[in-house]
């Protein structure tokens, strides 16, 4: 039951309403996590971040800084966005969702079989939050306390980023979601989702990847580290054993469009 | 709180609580077409409105998110008297099926046109993603786009929709076989009141359930007297009140051929979400909190989750009553009786189908024709094999639902079911009223597919109505469509099959274990139509196969299109391609070679009852799977070799197929009404009893009475589904639609037109056999011509005959079959276990296509309904038998985007001699060719065989190995 509905007009507003009302307050974004499923969600007071702005997108010191309040959807109609990025947000198949869903919003969510987190996390995307703290998305992922998103920068010189996810129908959260960037400086990211409570990232992939251009002979080493960094469960979706092994599989099909695997060993 | 908005281009300004749904404000505020099919989890798309211009599901908004917006629902393209170039596009291409959610696909896509009047098929794709298209398909709607955009320019363009059919299925015919428009296409996709639940009054109570958190459980306190003390609840129902009265669920002919095991409100609960107790209260909310106060406790019992474990020595007994018949009792009865458990109720037979409640058997049944031992001694190759299907749910757009009140002393139930007479008959007993004081009004149906055949909310909302006296609503969530409504049954099937070196079957046996899960509805018929629908696709004259039907505590099951056939079917077509593959001969050939002819005998047939035996041998009067299969092959390029990528060695092509068959409606058992009147200006109105779920079926009616009586269709006008103003008809199910409610119809109009030529010829002076109809509505004789106007104006004057009304009843011995055959292609991607469709065409014989265009709807529905069977659907459990994905996306629901890349249906045509001119039934048949064509297109693609639907990535790794 929502007692009180606020739509304040300046942050500092916006952080006063919070303030006074604690935990029984939650800020609205977009709606399509938060009022999903009839409004089962146990705060009382929402503060409404419409009239805060945040809907600007700009490319900014090489990077895409994006407002929170921005849907998915304008993300992929935006002429700022890269055709990489614009394919990590139509990872969400249904457009009425990405219409309503903004991508702080779906940060905040937090939801560890999220299709686009892994693009975010590859690419080395990060928060900026009310607080003026930073953090990488992957570490905003995982930390409990968290103040309000107010932009996301996401690295626009990229030299790749691959994404794929495996589902069993389009529209159905993934059995697993997959991403790997290479950055502008040869160093990759590399995350999953699916396979953990939150979205991962996995760092000894990368380090294997950014050692050199990946051999033929690597790839198997490459399976077994993916394997190894996660450690998925099973649910209706699939089992533990076929996210482990397929999340190799997929992470060394996306280095190899990424940067062609060398064939010479 | 003041919330101020526009919506469709007016300001408004509302007073409510800020966390009020957008959804349900809008409803209130008149919008009917923004509806919901999924309770707010964003997948179904049936509550899309324009919210600053973008296309967002009202369900997941709060009314204070709309401040200062600008919001646009599908009625703002209403014109009165008229169609948009959308809406009259989506209807002409015969996209419009039950129309729940069709008015937010013409939302959408005037949306898009209107900002991109050339959009492609990936960009209406695109649109369209958020929206859910169950009955259709989507594959229509993109002909409606292109339809829509010459509409745009020319208002007046003429769609060209399918004009092959014109040719193949011309038969000098004026309607049938021809395009036109579904006859209550308009109202629905403008969304005007058509469903039950556009009729519910501000002032209905409403009724919610509190079901039951165990799969196996006895009730060991109930305590409601909380919830009664609550300002607002008017009643809790409960086993303490429910009449003491068993039924079957099941909405079949009685005496119904399932056992009587369901009481409203059972001490006993049998599956995850069984009825404990209702609330009918004055609001949703008051309901809701009330069934938190119901105190109640559990006994919990092990659950059944599959027919070994049903089987085993030792099992926990899902039914434990008193077990009773109305004739032919068996010797051990009062032994069987000994362990009575009151708490379990009782299970009553109408008579004996080889139920014995005590080893959790709800129905047995066998049949063989020749000699078994002989037939596979004369075998070459004898393989042996076990099949698995898994539990699919129908997912109907619109949930189950049901608005009753009363009038005066009668009960009228206003029902989205398929079966209003068996409603009728089934709440009148368990209510203790007579039939006459109940009236049962079948409004359109959201989606059916064999789910509203059951009687699942009517039966608890009428006894509310029924003891309280007040208008009672009763709408199941979308978790309680999938945790409390009658599902696909699960069967596992060992299956025995004996061929020669040339190919040539010479035995088939097949036991065939069902799983019906905590009650018995269809648990004798559903299983039975398994060798029914499959067997006899073959020639082979040693057949036999034996079923078992058994009770456990998964989530209920009942009628799904196709019935038994899916399942029946998967086994057959694959061991035939099993043994091709160990014969060495190509799968179409080894199909060629032993299936079945037009003219056959279908003998085994003859040894197959639903309850009762069939008078006579059944033929296959009218065959076209020659044509078919000829098509088929020569569509996806059957031989032809794969466009196999060479730099991804891991995708692998296959291509695999599957025959099928129906049949359209039960011969000695169903039977239907009609009645045709000639109004008093000569145009016409008939009563039909059938049911039309979506699919079509008054649009049939319409076409074949306009036939028979050369009127315009637009001068006829279709009552149906109504006890008390049609005549009997048994329902929407068998497939019996346009066979037998359709004959009727015709029966009913040629009986009009008998009458109108006598009176015709009696006023123009000739002889009756002098005098014929000719279009429109008129009568010619030798000395003149009479139109209906004037016979109708004569027969209603002082001195005339009577109003002339014509009366159809159809029943017959005879069977008209349906075939058809799924081809299909696919890329398998051996490291991931992903299958890829690329091609899925869809053939069908269904003899004359009453309504082409709806027909080819008809094949696209149900062959995406059972591609998601075969690939994506499954209920799921844990281990103490909870449901744990009920919803649509976890499901495994298909949507636009699981749609084939090629994507083809097509009608191959033959001519039925027991049909209306020519026609057979086309909905249920195209459902049970998909899983097997899919299973042995993986094994031509990658080698191995998967004999469990549905098959994930995961079974296909596991199959090959990597796991």
């Amino acid at each position: 039951m929502i007692n009180n509905y606020y739509r304040p007009e300046t942050l500092a507003d916006a952080l006063a309403l919070k303030k006074q009302h604690g935990d029984e307050a939650a800020w609205l974004a977009g709606g399509s996590r938060l009022n999903r499923g009839s409004f089962e969600h146990a705060a009382t007071t929402l503060i409404s971040l419409e009239k805060l702005g945040l809907k600007g997108i700009e490319v900014k010191d090489g990077s895409l800084e994006i407002g929170a309040m921005v849907t998915l959807q304008q993300l992929i109609e935006s002429t700022e966005t890269s055709e990489e990025l614009k394919a990590v947000f139509a990872q969400i198949f249904n457009r009425n969702i990405r219409n309503q869903s903004t991508l702080g919003g779906e940060i905040a969510a937090a939801n560890g079989r999220c299709e686009v987190m892994p693009g975010l996390i590859a690419a080395g995307a990060h928060v900026v939050l009310a607080d003026d703290s930073v953090f990488s998305v992957e570490e905003y992922l995982q930390a409990e306390d968290k103040a309000l998103i107010l932009k996301v920068v996401v690295p626009a010189n990229l030299k790749a980023l691959k994404i794929r996810k495996i589902t069993n129908s389009a529209a159905a959260e993934p059995i697993l979601a997959a991403a790997v960037a290479r950055k502008a400086d040869d160093t990759w990211g590399i995350a999953l989702s699916g396979v953990a409570e939150k979205p991962v990232r996995l760092r000894d992939a990368e380090a294997l990847v950014g050692e050199s251009q990946l051999a033929e002979g690597k790839i198997e080493q490459l399976q077994k580290v993916v394997s190894d960094s996660i450690k998925p469960v099973s649910d209706f979706r699939a089992s533990a054993e076929y996210r482990s092994s397929v999340s190799g599989v997929v992470v060394v099909r996306l280095v190899d469009e990424c940067a062609p695997i060398s064939k010479s060993q | 709180m003041s919330i101020s908005f526009t919506l469709n281009g007016a300001p408004r300004t509302v007073q409510v609580e800020p966390g009020k749904n957008v959804q349900t404000l809008l409803r209130e505020l008149g919008f009917n077409s923004v509806r919901d099919s999924d309770d707010g989890w964003g997948f179904a798309g049936s509550d899309t409105i324009l919210l600053d211009g973008v296309a967002v599901n009202a369900t997941m908004l709060i009314v204070g998110q709309l401040e200062d917006r600008e919001v646009v629902t599908a009625e703002s393209l209403n014109v009165y008297g008229q169609l948009s170039a959308v809406q009259s596009a989506l209807i002409d291409a015969g996209a419009v099926q039950s129309g729940y959610n069709d008015p937010a696909v013409a939302l959408v896509l005037t949306d898009l046109l209107q900002r991109n009047p050339a959009a492609d098929r990936a960009e209406v794709t695109d649109a369209l993603s958020g929206i859910f298209l169950r009955e259709s398909a989507y594959e229509q709607v993109f002909t409606a786009v292109e339809i829509a955009k010459e509409r745009m320019v020319n208002p007046e363009h003429v769609a060209d929709v399918n004009p092959e059919f014109n040719k193949v299925f011309d038969r000098d015919m004026r309607f049938v076989g021809k395009a036109s428009r579904k006859v209550d296409a308009t109202r629905t996709l403008k969304a005007e009141k058509a469903f039950v639940e556009d009729f519910v009054p501000a002032d209905a109570c409403h009724l919610k359930m509190l079901r039951s958190p165990h799969a196996h459980a006895y009730i060991s306190k109930l305590d409601t007297s909380k919830a009664e003390a609550m300002p607002g609840v008017v009643a809790v129902l409960s086993y303490k009140n429910a009449p003491d009265v068993y039924y079957t669920p099941g909405g079949q002919t009685a005496p119904e051929p399932s056992p009587l095991d369901r009481r409203l409100f059972g001490q006993k609960m049998r599956h995850f979400g069984d009825r404990v107790a209702a609330v009918v209260a004055e609001t949703p909310e008051i309901a809701e909190a009330a069934l938190k106060l119901i105190e109640v406790e559990f006994e919990v019992l092990k659950p059944i989750l599959d027919v070994d474990e049903a089987a085993a020595e030792g099992a926990p007994i899902v039914h434990k009553g008193l077990i009773s018949y109305s004739a032919g009792a068996p010797d051990d009865l009062d032994e069987q009786n000994a362990d009575v458990d009151p708490r379990d109720g009782r299970i009553h037979f109408n008579f004996p189908f080889g139920g014995e409640p005590r080893k959790n058997i709800a129905a047995k049944g066998h049949g063989s024709i020749g000699d078994i031992d002989k037939g596979f001694a004369e075998a070459d190759v004898i393989l042996e094999r076990t099949y698995e299907s898994k539990q699919a749910q129908q997912c109907p757009p619109e949930p189950h639902l049901c608005l009753t009140y009363m009038e005066g002393d009668r009960l009228v139930i206003r029902a989205a079911t398929q079966v209003p007479w068996h409603v009728r008959r089934q709440i009148a007993n368990i209510i203790g009223v007579k039939q006459n004081k109940v009236h049962v009004i079948k409004e359109r149906l959201g989606g059916g597919f064999g789910s509203k055949q059951d009687i699942l909310v009517e039966d608890v909302c009428s006894f509310a109505t029924h003891l309280t006296g007040r208008t009672v609503y009763f709408r199941h969530t979308r978790e309680e469509e999938f945790i409390a409504t009658s599902s696909r049954h699960v069967a596992k099937m060992d299956i025995k099959l004996g061929a020669r070196k040339d190919g040539t079957i010479t035995a088939i046996e097949v036991d065939y274990r069902f799983n019906t899960g905590p009650y018995g509805n269809h648990a004798l018929t559903v299983p039975s139509n398994a060798p029914a629908l499959s067997l006899p696709l073959y020639r082979c004259e040693n057949v036999k196969f034996e079923i078992t039907t058994y009770y456990s505590n998964i989530v209920p099951t009942g009628a799904y299109q196709g019935y038994g056939g899916p399942k029946g079917n998967f086994a057959m077509q694959m061991i035939l391609a099993e043994m091709a593959a160990e014969l060495g001969i190509d799968h179409l050939d080894m199909i060629q070679k032993n299936r079945v002819h037009e003219g056959d005998e279908l003998t085994l047939l003859g040894k197959v009852g639903e309850g009762k035996m069939p008078s006579k041998i059944p033929s296959a009067s009218s065959c076209a799977l020659e044509g078919i299969l000829d098509r088929g092959a020569e569509t996806l390029g059957w031989g032809t070799p794969k466009a196999e990528d060479p730099t991804k060695p891991h995708i692998k092509i296959g291509r695999g197929v599957a025959t099928m068959k129906q049949k359209s409606g039960i011969a000695d058992i169903d039977q239907a009404n009609a009645t045709v009147k000639l109004t008093s200006d000569g145009t016409l109105i008939c009563h039909s009893g059938g049911a039309d779920l979506g699919a079509g079926l008054d649009t049939v009616v319409t076409k074949l009475v306009g036939e028979v009586l050369l009127s315009e269709l637009n001068d006829i006008h279709v009552i149906s589904g109504d006890t008390d103003h049609c005549l009997f008809d048994k329902g929407a199910y068998a497939s019996s639609g346009t066979c037998f409610s359709g004959n009727a119809a015709k029966l009913a109009a040629e009986d009009l037109r008998d009458q109108i030529l006598k009176v015709a010829a009696e006023r123009l002076g000739e002889p009756v056999e002098q005098v014929e109809l000719v279009f429109p509505a008129t009568v010619k004789g030798q000395t003149g011509t009479i139109s209906f106007a004037e016979i109708a104006h004569f027969a209603e004057s002082g001195t005339g005959c009577g109003m002339l009304q014509g009366k159809g009843c159809f029943t017959t011995p005879e069977f008209a079959f349906p075939y058809g055959a799924n081809f299909v292609e696919v890329a398998v991607d051996t490291e991931t276990g992903e299958v890829e469709l690329l091609k899925f065409h869809a053939l069908l014989d269904c003899g004359t296509p009453i309504n082409p265009e709806l027909a080819l709807g008809q094949v696209y529905g149900a062959s995406i309904r059972a591609i998601g069977h075969s690939l994506s659907e499954c209920i799921k459990y844990d281990e103490e038998g909870r449901v744990v994905n009920a919803n649509f996306a976890d499901y495994g629901t298909p949507s636009l985007g699981d749609l084939p890349k090629d994507f083809r249906a097509e009608l191959v045509a033959s001519n039925d001699q027991i049909g209306p001119y020519g026609g057979k039934s086309v909905s249920e048949i195209g459902v049970n060719a998909a899983a097997p064509a899919i299973a042995s297109a993986i094994h031509d693609a990658c080698g191995v065989w998967i004999r469990e639907w549905n098959i994930t990535p995961e079974k296909v790794l596991r199959a090959l190995g990597r796991l």
